[in-house]
């Protein structure tokens, strides 16, 4: 398994692109030659490398753009892997209960998730973070709550699918009870398949936060959140860099979580083996 | 048959939109800020009769319960309510900014369409080929950009830099926008007969409808290359090339019409991504459409305008999907609804 993965390009990429990230995350007090939040009045709106020193130039309060985006890094990843781990969570445990119990349980939690998935999800999250006030920690709960359905949806699948299959069945014969088949047969199966739409979905994950934080619903200043920052750079055309850079950050590490995903499938799904 | 497979698919609309009306007003109910205190400058919230007279005048004052039930009484009645942004009801408000997001999404779908199909199929063709490399690399740049900073660098690249397209908006300021017809400027302005809006109309649409297709054109480039990977893997694709088909024929024949059939229901389904792709892109270039409509009202936490655009947004939603299936009917012709 392992060694499949490293053969696989997309993987490599994907860990590559990630683990940069992770390490300038990590090591961002080390690397960065400024302090995120200390602001330079006289060197305000500086081009990359203009100044001694700013590799990428200086923002409208004179901050160091790369040290900034190392910090954001801080916040971006972790915030979106954690999010994507509660939704899973989330939506794996109303799936299962669904695909479990049947009936009116099943019917009442799948025409919730019909109805969330109807919502555009950025209206949705968007609507649901103003209600709670803009913030991090709440834009965050807006994009759980936004994106579990799918979860639910394909756990439920699963747990359909597999509890016809002749060793769950034999399991339950034996007198295994509900739960412990659940947890013991019918979950580790669909894990594998997780974690290519876990890694995605960071991804997604990374995307809304900046959205909702360019809409100024998300991180409050003078956090350097990447959404935050590149709407910084909102009609300031001549003064390019100080959008563009943290644009290229939330590309670099999107694509980063994208090509891991598909890499995982890749390696995980038993269809793609040549 | 198809009298009650329509019938059947278009029941289950009614439980849905109702699902999403309670969902839009439980959301809102958790609001720990007042509507009333959105509405009114600081100083008149301090007006206790000021604060009360606007509680009254919409509806504040009464119970959740009887709030959603004199919402559900008016939606039934064909009237979305008011939206406390506007000072207008949902409908017109509606009626004036569908159109332009219909405008703009149009052009973007057809450039995911035309551009993401293409290259699905090189990429599947030459699977673990460098030509697959390159579409499978565009296609993944294209699900990880940020729209709103793409709608930037669009801008500030060939408006504020190149200055060969206009900048936000829909039309030129100079030119006199045509009388209302279809609420979508390039129609009307043809109807018109005035080339000078048409041309400024369809400069504002380049950027925006671009920057707005480019992620449905990697999501399709995607769908299409992993449907028809998956295709060329079967049994009858080998019988094909064994016989000594060409190899043409039978990608053409054999692996596209079958390969449709996912592809057309993921694209169906990756239609929704359009309206979250429409918020941002109308947002950056200040288009008066209904996901700039959406962005404005639910950054002030009004419920009827955002309700009114799921409603919409859901039934094109639906509609496109059931379109998506009546199409297997000609896909399949093993399928019979």
């Amino acid at each position: 398994m392992l060694r499949r993965f490293i053969r696989n390009r997309s993987a490599m990429i994907g860990a590559f692109l990630v683990g940069i990230w992770l390490l300038g995350a990590a090591a961002a007090p080390v690397l960065a030659p400024y302090e995120p939040l200390k602001q330079d009045l006289r060197n305000r709106i500086k081009a990359p490398l203009e100044v001694e020193g700013h590799y990428l130039g200086t923002d409208t309060l004179g901050r160091d753009i790369a040290s900034r985006l190392l910090y954001g890094a801080q916040i971006s990843i972790p915030i979106a892997i954690v999010v994507v781990a509660m939704t899973a969570l989330l939506g794996i445990s109303l799936g299962a209960v669904s695909g479990f119990i049947g009936g009116w349980v099943d019917e009442i939690i799948m025409r919730i998730s019909d109805a969330t998935l109807a919502f555009p999800s950025l209206i949705l999250a968007m609507a649901i973070t103003a209600t709670l006030g803009p913030g991090l920690f709440n834009s965050a709960i807006a994009i759980t709550l936004v994106l579990w359905p799918e979860y639910a949806r394909f756990m439920r699948g699963q747990v359909l699918r597999v509890r016809g299959y002749e060793y769950v069945q034999a399991a339950e014969s034996l007198g295994m009870g509900r739960l412990q088949t659940l947890l013991r047969h019918i979950v580790p199966n669909a894990i594998p398949l997780m974690w290519v739409k876990a890694s995605l979905d960071v991804g997604q994950a990374i995307l809304l936060a900046a959205s909702l934080s360019f809409i100024g619903l998300g991180a409050v200043p003078p956090n350097p959140e990447w959404g935050a920052m590149a709407a910084a750079g909102r009609e300031k055309f001549a003064e390019w860099w100080i959008g563009t850079f943290p644009g290229l950050a939330i590309l670099s590490v999107v694509m980063g979580f994208n090509f891991l995903g598909d890499g995982l499938r890749d390696v995980l799904d038993p269809r793609n083996r040549r | 048959m198809l009298l009650s497979f329509l019938l059947r698919r278009l029941l289950v609309i009614i439980p849905v939109l109702f699902l999403i009306t309670l969902l839009g007003f439980i959301v809102t109910l958790l609001i720990p800020t007042d509507p009333a205190a959105m509405m009114l400058s600081e100083k008149a919230a301090q007006n206790e009769e000021i604060v009360r007279a606007v509680r009254a005048r919409w509806g504040l004052d009464k119970a959740p319960h009887e709030r959603y039930l004199l919402y559900m009484q008016h939606l039934l009645s064909g009237d979305l309510g008011e939206s406390y942004t506007t000072k207008r009801p949902v409908k017109e408000d509606l009626k004036e900014f569908f159109p332009a997001t219909v405008e703009l999404a149009i052009p973007a779908t057809l450039f995911a369409l035309l551009v993401g199909i293409p290259l699905g199929i090189i990429a599947a063709v030459y699977k673990d080929r460098w030509l697959d490399h390159i579409s499978r690399f565009i296609s993944l740049i294209g699900v990880s950009l940020p729209i709103f900073w793409l709608g930037l660098l669009a801008l500030s690249f060939f408006y504020a830099y190149l200055d060969v397209l206009p900048g936000p908006g829909r039309l030129n300021s100079r030119i006199q926008a045509p009388p209302r017809v279809t609420g979508m400027l390039t129609i009307d302005s043809l109807m018109a007969g005035n080339i000078e809006a048409f041309s400024s109309a369809l400069q504002h649409l380049i950027l925006p409808s671009l920057v707005l297709g480019l992620y449905g054109m990697g999501l399709i480039t995607r769908i299409t290359r992993s449907a028809m990977v998956e295709t060329m893997t079967q049994d009858f694709v080998r019988t094909a090339r064994s016989k000594g088909l060409i190899e043409r024929v039978v990608v053409i024949k054999h692996v596209l019409r079958n390969a449709a059939i996912p592809t057309v229901t993921a694209i169906g389904l990756a239609f929704g991504s359009l309206m979250a792709g429409a918020v941002m892109t109308e947002t950056i270039f200040a288009w008066p459409g209904i996901g700039r409509y959406a962005a404005d009202t639910a950054l002030r936490t009004d419920f009827a305008p955002i309700i009114g655009v799921t409603l919409i947004t859901a039934l094109v939603y639906i509609l496109v999907n059931l379109l998506v299936d009546l199409s297997y009917v000609l896909l399949d012709p093993r399928i019979r609804l």
